[in-house]
């Protein structure tokens, strides 16, 4: 049995999964919205010197569909979005987690393919 | 170095309106007129055909300004299909929401089935009705019309014009651009304002320096178009489209190198790339392009890229209450880091919409206040100038 979450090249990275590997566009965006800046920036700052290496790695899967990815695949996969999705708020010199005068995100709701059942069940 | 942008235009735009009484296009008795001398009159886009890829695949689509359910089925012959979501027996919806792929379609009241093509295939207990010709009895369609997959449906008795006709010029201008995308994204909301004001939300660029400021600071205009004028604006009889200026001095940041770095450029960044382009898309060939804004009059108003498009469709529920639905399509990807970048833009271009989305509900308080009833429109925003001819034009009937 394996006792890993994440593909072993990024084993050190596991204690991020359970919070932040999530794997629709809905959930990523609540998350954001929703979390502190302070823990948000912990997030992205502990990642943004492996995300591309990330990335090189799940671009060596043989597929382009994050559903057929084995389950440690399929969370680094989620957990890279998240990570782009956290970053926004840094990148672009917001005090805030979300912007001051949007649409509440309470207010949207999320359709296919931004949301859709959990492939792992995680959640 | 040029400093000021003067906007191409194309078509008649010398009667259009530069002052609007809002106001009074935002009454109930205004809405009861829109909704059967323009909507029930307008050919309407549902959707793509690619939403329902395989014979049996069907997906229930509702109508609030009409109180309608639709159903729309690719048949056994491929043939994509829209009906009245209505039993023929007593009424009933047959699908109660969603999508999905069946080869029979069963109402869960009394049992009648229907086939992929509409056609009534059993009454259970036939023999207990009188007068029953099940040849008449299949489920109602929907005057509907594909063009470049996407389903436009009419919902008069007898549609006033073809499709063809409806979509002017710019029917055999986008061949082959929207079936090499897929779907990305999709949300929708219930705004507390007037379908009018949605559709203005969208349609011009004037706003954009102020609005987005926090979400895309520099992603239009720059060095040589601060004000980002619109290259290009061409207005047709019913429909309009203008194309946005890129900002070639735009300054990426971190998460936007990434993403460039494994795909496509995508809005709120752009690469410039205008090959393989139908001849609808950044029609004056403007070098700097960023992305066009179509709007289908009523209800459909796209931004349209060179690898990705979003349709952001309206459907009103009443004067002061609309549904707004925003899709996003891109270029399909061929790994996973295409799929990221792609899910970074997306992410991006998401609050910018809300943005655009949040001035909805103040401006339709403000001017259903009766405090101020007109509206002044700058020449960057002839969109909404032509929107209000042509709402005008087909209340008259003259369109």
């Amino acid at each position: 049995m394996k006792n890993h979450t994440l593909p072993l090249a990024f084993k050190s990275f596991e204690k991020w999964v359970s919070d932040w590997s999530i794997s629709h566009e809905s959930g990523r965006f609540n998350k954001r919205v929703s979390t502190e800046m302070s823990d948000l920036n912990d997030f992205v700052v502990a990642l943004q010197g492996a995300v591309e290496q990330m990335i090189d790695h799940l671009n060596t899967m043989p597929t382009a569909d994050p559903d057929l990815l084995d389950p440690e695949n399929r969370r680094l996969f989620d957990l890279v979005l998240m990570w782009m999705e956290a970053s926004i708020p840094f990148d672009l010199d917001w005090d805030e987690n979300d912007i001051e005068d949007a649409w509440p995100a309470d207010r949207l709701t999320f359709l296919k393919p931004s949301y859709f059942p959990d492939p792992l069940n995680r959640k | 170095m040029q400093t000021h942008l003067d906007s191409l235009i194309r078509g008649t735009v010398e009667d259009l309106p530069s002052r609007i009484s809002l106001g009074e296009l935002l009454t109930a008795e205004n809405f009861a007129k829109e909704k059967e001398t323009i909507w029930r009159r307008a050919w309407l886009s549902i959707g793509h055909t690619m939403d329902v890829p395989e014979p049996g695949n069907y997906l229930v689509y509702d109508i609030p300004t009409f109180n309608l359910s639709l159903l729309v089925i690719r048949g056994k012959d491929e043939k994509v299909r829209v009906f009245h979501n209505i039993c023929r027996h007593r009424g009933n919806k047959i699908v109660r929401e969603g999508d999905g792929k069946k080869a029979v379609f069963t109402c869960n009241f009394h049992g009648w089935s229907f086939g992929t093509d509409g056609k009534l295939l059993n009454i259970t207990d036939a023999k207990e009705f009188d007068n029953c010709d099940p040849d008449q009895l299949g489920l109602i369609e929907v005057h509907s019309q594909i063009w470049n997959s996407f389903i436009f449906i009419n919902l008069a008795e007898k549609p006033h014009c073809t499709l063809e006709q409806w979509l002017g010029p710019m029917f055999s201008q986008y061949d082959n651009y929207f079936e090499h995308q897929e779907k990305v994204a999709s949300f929708k909301s219930v705004v507390n304002g007037n379908w009018h004001l949605g559709v203005n939300s969208f349609t011009e660029g004037y706003h954009t320096l102020y609005l987005h400021k926090s979400t895309a600071r520099d992603y239009q205009g720059g060095k040589s178009n601060p004000d980002r004028h619109r290259p290009h604006i061409e207005i047709f009889d019913r429909h309009h489209r203008y194309s946005a200026p890129g900002n070639p001095d735009k300054v990426f940041v971190r998460g936007e190198k990434i993403a460039a770095k494994y795909g496509r450029l995508m809005i709120p960044a752009f690469d410039f790339n205008l090959e393989g382009l139908p001849p609808g898309v950044n029609s004056a060939k403007h070098d700097k392009w960023a992305f066009d804004v179509v709007e289908f009059f009523p209800n459909v108003v796209m931004l349209i890229g060179n690898c990705w498009h979003n349709e952001i469709t309206f459907w009103p529920i009443d004067e002061g209450k609309m549904l707004i639905t925003n899709q996003a399509y891109a270029y399909k990807t061929k790994n996973l880091g295409e799929r990221i970048s792609r899910s970074y833009f997306r992410a991006r271009v998401r609050d910018v919409f809300r943005e655009d989305l949040n001035t909805i509900e103040a401006q339709h308080n403000a001017l259903s206040s009766g405090v101020m009833n007109e509206v002044i429109l700058s020449r960057q925003e002839m969109a909404l100038r032509h929107h209000y001819k042509v709402n005008r034009l087909m209340m008259e009937g003259n369109l």
